[in-house]
């Protein structure tokens, strides 16, 4: 069900109905039902994986609870050391077993329907490779919808119970709720149980103000999805389906094409989906501030996506980075390599392999995994480089603060972290980088103007209104300066202009936006996830 | 609180008041592109006493000229024709007739009968969008909606024409208030001559059998015009292209007898109208131009009396001065788009005014 | 020294990694994925993605017969007509460069709009087409005498035996239509009373 069709606004005043007219205390479960049913539309099969994660993630967290009160009954009970420190290691270590099972199951659902036909192809190719005949056939199975998501959200979920950071929840349909919430099932934001819970089960009725924030950043987020996003689209389909023909200065506008496309969508989608659950008087994680301001990667990566990628810092990085095997390893790389690398190679191999696993979740092929490593790579190299630019600073200690300079950042990391890009749009690796090369081999500013890049993929006027879309964008953003919500802003308008501001950008969605006949809905981009 | 309830209610008003002017202004006007858009629409701005209805696609709309049939035989008549009206869409058309009069008898120019699903989107629109709102209407759209239409985009044709914002011109604004008018009666009129040249051999097909549907409401327009007591008459123009293949014409003859029907290929009757293919058509023989369209009426209006018990209504004061008028606008529009053709070497105002 | 080792030990597990994805790799599968066998082009545009590419032609160079025949179907029933090789969904005005004057073109509009389907006559056969941007491409080819035959030698006035030996049994039947099928195009021959009564070349148009 898309957000975007008629069938989810029905579905939604449905649900809306039956929020308020259920008592508080058990509104949650009407989310629940809800959110079963939305997902059940996707694909009724697909019901089957996600009972499974909730089944296991609930069994398995009850047992280390329980394992954990006979422990604390048992331990209470004793008064010998000995044997409360036996005590304890026991149960520490049947919970671990509880642990990794759950884990198991939950991320083997996760590599049975993402990665099979992954595994298979490359198993096929190094069949090739030895000069065998035989191939394995592909299971072709159907992805669940948003079971990356979902997956690593309860995945969180489960490590935080075992850390004993979360008291494990008692009711499964609790549970179930937490992890198959409808609004954020497709595309996120991945969210901690302990920010989640405060909100989620709460059933606090929505008022009329909270309503009226709410759609208007739904209003915002079908902005962004059906002006820019949708409309910009088949642009880049016809860029990117030639990519021999389409090179050079093409390529440059086709990543500039997609960096517009993947926030608009992605933000758009987020947009709806917080504002939806606002209205339900929950509180979901923002997954994005003002990115196209970051000054350098790593300051991207705190504003791009920020929950995927405080997931996989607080649940790989710094796990692995302090875990027994790094630890031995990083003594043994000091001693081989001496404290300088020696200190900063495990730091590195970390960075890499979680990396590694980010662009293996985005997605089951090389060009995914490319893509993560090459954000790796960049974060690895500016770490490096970190004490050349201090002592470069040092030589120039206003430039920094210079305006110029920081719009040069702005570009720099706007341009590296949107050709790395490339990997997600074009297949092939390989193909990728010769496209990155064409920048300055093949660039022909000349014939891509000469080559009407409007008669070659969208008319003129599709453009004018997706600039348009920008726009209104921009002044969001410069609205929301200084970490202000551009709805805080609206309410200091005087009424009419604030409703005429409202109405202006409903119109331009009814009216700009890439829907109805002619056009083919689109999912979002990262519901394929 | 008093305060809060004006905003709304304005806001609301304002809303609904912009969205219904911009609606407007997207919504095609068919002054000068696909003209045949405004064609069911005129229908509604007759004074409903006409003797005898057409109803069909374009062989109705073009070939069968109501001016001739009054001319000479003092009938009054109206084609509620339309570009690729499908026969449930015909039927639709009858039965919303019947809310406004009660015609002697009713025209069903059979090529629709190869048609036994929806088509083509833009075309229902071009037929459906013309029609009041009906029950008629409501199951017209029915029948005729293909998978991507929506009812909203029916109700509300905003949603279907908003992509129009890039086309907006001046026409859109001349006839904001007032629709321009494309017919005389229904019937669209082409001076213009291309002769007819080359026609293709029709193509083999696997089934010259008409489907069931399209039987189905076929007995529905018997029924129909049994219940109203009106004359059905079945007919096919003659037009060189589409082929009607003589399997198709050997069903209509069955089924007109087994119905009582009177059933008319003009195709067998091209030289005893005096047709001429080099003359009487503007494109090539697919349709008749005004000339054809005459002789062609002039032939049925013998039929039709032979037929049928139609008064000669030269004789009724105010119904005469009206079709004089029209009779009159008629000469004139055809003597503008012969000048525009020696001019220009082609029509330039298709329009009627 | 363990600078450099780091170094080269870095450098080579990125060019194995940068040298990985290939063509071999199974597209990701999505829901609603309409064709697995199609050309991966992105993760995300299963759902949408149109299989009408775009032209490679560039109007007006007809030299290269190869280059049209890379655009249109390099396999399926083709026709050759007066040593003229005939592929559905080629351009049309680079046949007519080879095949010459037609004895007539008919243009079949649609009762309101724009966008024409022609009919080019030629002796023993008509070629219909279709618009498709500037050019107009073969969808079907249709027999009109015994003058003709089909590149398997078939022609009306052959018996139904003779279709099935030149062409097989793996064909679908609607009443007296008997439809051989390869890849997007389709040879269809109408049988009465034994005899093959007419013969059309189709494009699957989708």
């Amino acid at each position: 069900m898309l957000f975007t069709s008629s069938a989810f606004v029905a579905f939604m005043a449905i649900v809306l109905i039956l929020y308020r007219v259920f008592p508080q205390r058990h509104r949650w479960f009407v989310l629940l039902v809800a959110s079963m049913t939305f997902y059940g539309f996707a694909g009724p099969s697909f019901l089957f994986y996600i009972t499974a994660t909730i089944v296991c993630t609930y069994i398995c967290t009850t047992r280390i609870r329980l394992l954990r009160n006979a422990r604390d009954n048992a331990v209470a009970d004793t008064v010998d050391k000995t044997a409360r420190k036996a005590i304890r290691a026991k149960a520490k270590a049947a919970c671990k077993r509880w642990f990794v099972a759950c884990l198991l199951v939950t991320l083997g659902l996760l590599a049975i329907a993402k990665y099979t036909d992954f595994v298979i192809g490359n198993a096929n190719s190094l069949l090739g490779l030895i000069g065998s005949g035989r191939r394995f056939g592909f299971m072709h199975l159907a992805l669940p919808m948003g079971i990356s998501f979902y997956t690593f959200q309860t995945v969180g979920y489960i490590i935080d119970v075992y850390r004993e950071k979360t008291t494990p929840l008692t009711n499964p349909f609790k549970l179930a709720l937490f992890v198959s919430f409808f609004p954020q099932v497709i595309q996120g934001p991945i969210s901690r149980f302990d920010d989640l819970s405060q909100t989620l089960y709460s059933g606090t009725p929505v008022n009329r103000h909270g309503f009226t924030r709410a759609a208007q950043r739904i209003l915002i987020g079908f902005f962004k999805k059906l002006v820019i996003a949708d409309r910009l689209w088949p642009a880049l389909l016809v860029l990117i389906e030639a990519p021999d023909e389409f090179r050079g200065a093409f390529y440059l506008f086709s990543i500039l094409l997609y960096a517009i496309i993947l926030f608009a969508d992605f933000t758009g989608g987020l947009d709806i989906t917080i504002g939806i659950a606002e209205i339900f008087g929950i509180r979901l994680a923002e997954n994005f501030n003002r990115p196209f301001y970051s000054r350098s990667t790593q300051e991207y990566w705190q504003r791009w996506h920020i929950t995927m990628y405080t997931w996989f810092r607080d649940y790989v990085f710094y796990p692995v980075s302090v875990g027994k095997s790094m630890l031995r390893f990083s003594k043994f790389s000091r001693r081989f390599f001496g404290d300088g690398i020696g200190k900063r190679l495990p730091v590195h191999i970390t960075l890499l392999w979680t990396w590694f696993l980010t662009g293996f979740w985005h997605g089951a092929t090389w060009n995914f995994v490319a893509w993560g490593l090459a954000n790796g790579i960049v974060i690895m190299v500016s770490l490096e480089l970190a004490p050349l630019y201090e002592r470069f600073h040092k030589v120039f200690p206003s430039l920094g603060e210079k305006k110029f300079y920081r719009i040069f950042q702005i570009f720099r990391t706007f341009w590296l972290m949107n050709m790395i890009r490339s990997f997600d749009i074009y297949p092939g690796v390989m193909n990728a980088f010769r496209l990155m090369l064409s920048v300055i081999t093949e660039f022909d500013l000349s014939g891509f103007i000469s080559r009407n890049i409007s008669e070659l993929t969208l008319p003129i006027s599709d453009y004018v209104s997706a600039g348009i879309g920008l726009l209104v964008l921009f002044w969001l953003s410069w609205l929301g300066r200084g970490g202000i919500d551009f709805r805080d802003k609206w309410a200091t308008f005087a009424w009419p202009v604030r409703y005429g501001v409202v109405g202006a950008i409903l119109f331009t969605v009814l009216i700009l936006g890439a829907y109805g006949h002619g056009y083919d809905a689109r999912q979002f981009i990262y519901n394929q996830f | 609180m008093y305060m809060r309830w004006v905003k709304i209610f304005s806001s609301i008003i304002a809303f609904v008041l912009v969205f219904f002017v911009v609606q407007r202004l997207l919504v095609p006007k068919y002054a000068t592109v696909v003209l045949e858009g405004g064609l069911i629409r005129e229908y509604y701005s007759s004074n409903f006493d006409h003797n005898v209805v057409f109803i069909g696609d374009c062989e109705v709309y073009a070939n069968f000229s109501p001016i001739t049939l009054w001319d000479e035989f003092g009938i009054t008549s109206f084609l509620r024709g339309s570009p690729q009206q499908l026969i449930w869409q015909s039927y639709y058309l009858f039965h919303d007739t019947l809310r406004f009069e009660t015609p002697d008898v009713v025209v069903f120019n059979v090529l629709a009968m190869q048609y036994n699903e929806p088509q083509y989107e833009p075309y229902n629109r071009l037929t459906l969008d013309g029609m009041r709102w009906s029950r008629a209407k409501f199951s017209a759209i029915s029948a005729s909606r293909l998978y991507d239409e929506s009812w909203l985009s029916y109700f509300l044709p905003f949603f279907r024409y908003k992509d129009r914002w890039r086309d907006i011109s001046g026409e859109d604004f001349r006839y904001f208030f007032r629709s321009p008018r494309v017919s005389i009666n229904g019937f669209m009129i082409r001076s213009d001559v291309v002769p007819a040249g080359f026609i293709p051999a029709p193509l083999p097909r696997a089934n010259f059998q008409f489907g069931d549907t399209a039987y189905y409401y076929l007995d529905r327009m018997v029924q129909l015009a049994a219940h109203n007591d009106i004359n059905l008459v079945l007919v096919k123009a003659p037009t060189l292209y589409p082929h009607w293949h003589a399997q198709w014409d050997e069903q209509m003859v069955d089924f007109a007898q087994r119905n009582n029907l009177l059933y008319i290929n003009f195709l067998e009757y091209i030289e005893a109208m005096g047709l001429d293919f080099d003359t009487d058509t503007f494109n090539a023989g697919l349709h008749l131009n005004v000339f054809g369209a005459e002789k062609l009426a002039r032939f049925f209006g013998e039929i039709l009396l032979e037929h049928f018990d139609l008064p000669d209504r030269r004789n009724e004061s105010d119904t005469a001065a009206a079709w004089n008028n029209k009779s009159e606008l008629y000469h004139r529009i055809i003597e503008r788009q012969q000048a525009e053709i020696s001019t220009y070497g082609r029509i330039i105002n298709f329009l009627i005014n | 020294m363990k600078i450099l080792t780091t170094s080269v030990f870095l450098l080579i597990a990125v060019a194995i990694l940068a040298a990985c994805g290939s063509p071999a790799t199974e597209p990701e599968i999505v829901p609603n994925q309409q064709d697995e066998t199609e050309d991966y082009i992105s993760a995300y545009d299963a759902i949408t993605y149109n299989q009408n590419t775009s032209d490679y032609d560039e109007p007006g160079s007809y030299d290269d017969n190869e280059a049209d025949a890379a655009h249109t179907l390099a396999f399926g029933f083709t026709l050759i007509y007066n040593s003229v090789t005939i592929q559905m969904d080629q351009d049309m005005a680079y046949l007519l460069t080879l095949l010459g004057e037609p004895l007539g073109i008919f243009e079949a509009p649609s009762c309101a709009f724009d966008g024409i389907d022609r009919i080019f006559g030629f002796p023993g056969i008509q070629i219909h087409t279709y618009p498709d941007g500037d050019l107009d491409r073969v969808h079907t080819i249709s027999f009109l005498d015994d003058s003709i035959t089909t590149s398997e030698g078939i022609t009306l006035g052959n018996s139904l035996d003779d279709v099935l030996a030149a062409y097989g049994s793996n064909y679908e039947q609607d009443t007296n239509m008997f439809t051989f099928t390869i890849d997007r195009t389709t040879l269809s021959f109408f049988i009465e009373d034994d005899m093959v009564t007419g013969i059309i070349y189709g494009l699957i148009m989708y």
